[in-house]
């Protein structure tokens, strides 16, 4: 796979205190990307160096096998797009008229009519954006982001403070990027977001990587056992409870089985059910997520 | 070129098609100036005054003392004495020029100077009037500004003094007709007297653009950064001098927009008599515009939210536009207030914008109009660029 955005070794530091102590990051071409990481991890500092909102400290990056020596030079911003969290825009201004204003900052910019086409705001093409929903704002910032047509874009936080629908609508428009050849690099507080859309993910903590895989490995390798609970329509023996050769622990008024392999287990217990004629009156299963498995490499939530 | 056309235009656009901003450039700087000149247009004043007056006794060494009489008459009206109405500074006849510039400055309220001939034509005036014979009073010269109400004010004291002066006179010399009169010379006046409107359209010329710089730089540009617009501008390739130029030149062009309809406006319908089309009014205006654009960008680059912004904005504005001479002639200032009108670009502006309008003179020499209205644009400035450097690091 091609590489677009290379990262080794960066580090930056504000005064005594170093941000990020190190960081590799590869991007691929056409890949959605996550970069996951508890405040003050060192996520946004990172972000903003690929950007070029900050100038990067030490370390090598290098975007479209170009090496960057201090700031992202502006041939290099011509083929990037940014989406910052919760954008807003002039007010008083149209929505044709914002996307006018940020093609002129680029030599090639596709016209606004295209883009509007791209991000389904035809309707909306003539309305100030302060009369635009917070969806319709954060796929009009998703727009200013494509007006010259961008190989990689930068999502910060693309859906944050957005109702669901809206929130779908903008996991649907960013898939579409994806489909069209896009390279992402998104950030977000959402586990949900990061599992539905990304590729890969990395979990930044305290200025270090601590992993980075595909959302399944990661859950699999890190985020603990999966737990069958289940009832029954009377209480079995302890000696038929034994026979399970799964450990079944008694949780409040029902069992719990925790196991690696959940269509095993479940083989096993409607087996089990069968052998000593138990009626299973109810059944959940509960896998785990990215949050559990950001939970147990932090050792904190996403947003603490 | 392109960012910067699009930049300048959709901000001013922007701009226009609020109406909350229409209402403070342009429809408040226009019902300012109405409330004002229909509020103060003939204001009396009250109260108990002390006006700085200078003497200048220029008939010393004639033998005759009538001079000294005028000097314990007005020493006797003046502090410590009871019921004192002046502060007196006596000066020496070489000193005069500076007199008046002390008085042209607002450093001293009038200066009274008694001629070389003083006391001669007062002999004279005796004698010709006891033989019956015509004869011209002596004459005390009087320097004032008409245009500033304590100088104005301490003018006509002066004229009632004369009353005690010649009551004197008839008492210890049995003259009976005025033996001294007063010669006017009127200091710091080009248009003949000012009514209140051509006193006050320099002033709300001065007024509205600061107006604008504040409120339509500062808050812009706190919204601008407070909601990621200029790092989502950062991120591009675009060079920032285009959004810098763009934005300035936009609020530029509201504060043209604003110079024509209210110098317009106050001429044609407030019937002030204000020179219209002075090009050096105009210019100098453009170089306030852009010393209020650095003041707004400093503002709005100091604090980054709107709340703030506005907050910090009046704190800033209501002083400067009250200690700037702009509704009321400033006079009788004690010093710790005196420091921050000397500092204050808005009076500087006030008084340039009077004289290049053809209202007054200037109370502050045209060089100083400029030097200190342009530190606070190279201060602002500087401050506004580099914590927008600091904050980029």
């Amino acid at each position: 796979m091609e590489k677009i955005v290379e990262v080794k070794g960066l580090r930056k530091r504000y005064g005594h205190f170093e941000a990020l102590k190190g960081i590799d990051i590869v991007l691929y071409r056409g890949e959605i990307f996550g970069f996951l990481g508890p405040n003050g991890a060192g996520k946004t500092t990172t972000v903003e160096i690929l950007e070029g909102l900050r100038k990067p400290g030490e370390g090598e990056i290098t975007f479209f096998n170009e090496k960057i020596h201090n700031a992202i030079p502006p041939h290099v911003k011509e083929k990037i797009g940014v989406v910052l969290q919760e954008t807003r825009f002039l007010d008083h201004l149209k929505v044709r008229e914002i996307l006018e204003l940020f093609a002129s900052f680029f030599k090639q910019a596709k016209s606004p009519e295209e883009i509007i086409e791209m991000v389904q705001m035809e309707e909306k093409a003539d309305d100030y954006t302060e009369n635009l929903s917070g969806g319709q704002r954060q796929r009009l910032a998703i727009a200013t982001a494509l007006v010259n047509d961008p190989e990689i874009i930068f999502l910060d936080e693309p859906t944050v403070g957005l109702d669901p629908q809206s929130r779908e609508s903008v996991w649907k428009l960013i898939r579409m990027l994806k489909n069209n050849g896009k390279t992402i690099f998104l950030t977000t507080h959402y586990m949900e977001e990061a599992q539905a859309l990304c590729d890969r993910i990395s979990i930044i903590d305290r200025g270090k990587i601590i992993v980075s895989d595909t959302p399944k490995n990661l859950v699999k390798n890190y985020g603990g056992k999966s737990e069958i609970d289940f009832r029954c329509n009377s209480i079995p023996l302890k000696s038929t409870i034994d026979d399970l050769k799964s450990n079944v622990n008694v949780v409040d008024d029902h069992f719990r089985i925790e196991t690696d392999d959940i269509t095993k287990t479940l083989e096993e217990l409607v087996e089990w059910s069968k052998k000593f004629n138990i009626t299973i009156t109810d059944i959940s299963l509960v896998e785990p997520t990215l949050e559990d498995v950001f939970l147990s490499l932090t050792g904190r939530g996403l947003r603490d | 070129m392109k960012a910067f056309w699009k930049f300048f235009k959709l901000h001013l656009l922007s701009d226009l098609r609020n109406r909350r901003s229409i209402f403070w450039v342009v429809i408040f700087p226009i019902l300012l100036l109405v409330l004002l000149i229909l509020a103060f247009s003939n204001l009396g004043t009250n109260g108990a005054l002390n006006f700085r007056i200078i003497l200048i006794n220029e008939s010393g060494a004639s033998g005759l003392n009538f001079s000294d009489r005028i000097v314990d008459i007005v020493k006797s009206m003046s502090y410590p004495n009871k019921n004192a109405v002046f502060t007196l500074t006596e000066m020496n006849p070489d000193q005069k020029d500076s007199a008046i510039e002390k008085v042209l400055y607002a450093d001293a309220d009038i200066l009274v100077v008694i001629p070389k001939d003083f006391d001669a034509s007062i002999a004279r005036s005796v004698l010709l009037s006891k033989l019956g014979m015509n004869f011209s009073p002596a004459t005390l010269d009087v320097f004032y500004v008409p245009n500033r109400a304590s100088s104005s004010l301490a003018q006509e004291m002066i004229g009632g003094l004369t009353g005690k002066i010649n009551a004197f006179f008839a008492g210890t010399l049995g003259q009976k007709i005025s033996s001294v009169v007063i010669k006017d010379e009127i200091l710091g006046e080009i248009m003949g007297s000012p009514s209140y409107t051509d006193f006050v359209t320099p002033g709300i010329l001065v007024i509205a653009p600061f107006t604008t710089g504040l409120l339509l730089v500062a808050p812009k540009l706190s919204f601008l950064r407070a909601n990621r617009v200029m790092r989502r501008y950062a991120s591009t390739p675009m060079n920032p001098v285009s959004f810098f130029f763009g934005f300035t030149f936009s609020r530029t062009a509201i504060m043209v927009i604003q110079y024509i309809g209210l110098a317009f406006f106050a001429v044609f319908v407030m019937r002030s008599r204000i020179d219209i089309f002075s090009l050096t009014a105009f210019f100098y205006y453009l170089f306030s515009c852009a010393v209020y654009t650095a003041i707004g960008f400093a503002v709005g680059v100091a604090v980054s939210s709107a709340v703030a912004v506005s907050a910090l904005s009046s704190v800033v504005n209501l002083p400067l536009e009250f200690l700037a001479g702009i509704y009321f002639p400033l006079f009788n200032l004690p010093w710790y207030i005196k420091i921050f009108v000397y500092a204050n670009p808005l009076w500087y502006a006030t008084n340039a914008m009077r004289e290049l309008l053809r209202v007054s003179q200037s109370q502050s020499p045209m060089w100083m109009n400029i030097l200190i209205p342009g530190l606070w644009l190279m201060i602002s400035m500087g401050f506004a660029l580099t914590k927008r450097a600091a904050e980029r690091k």
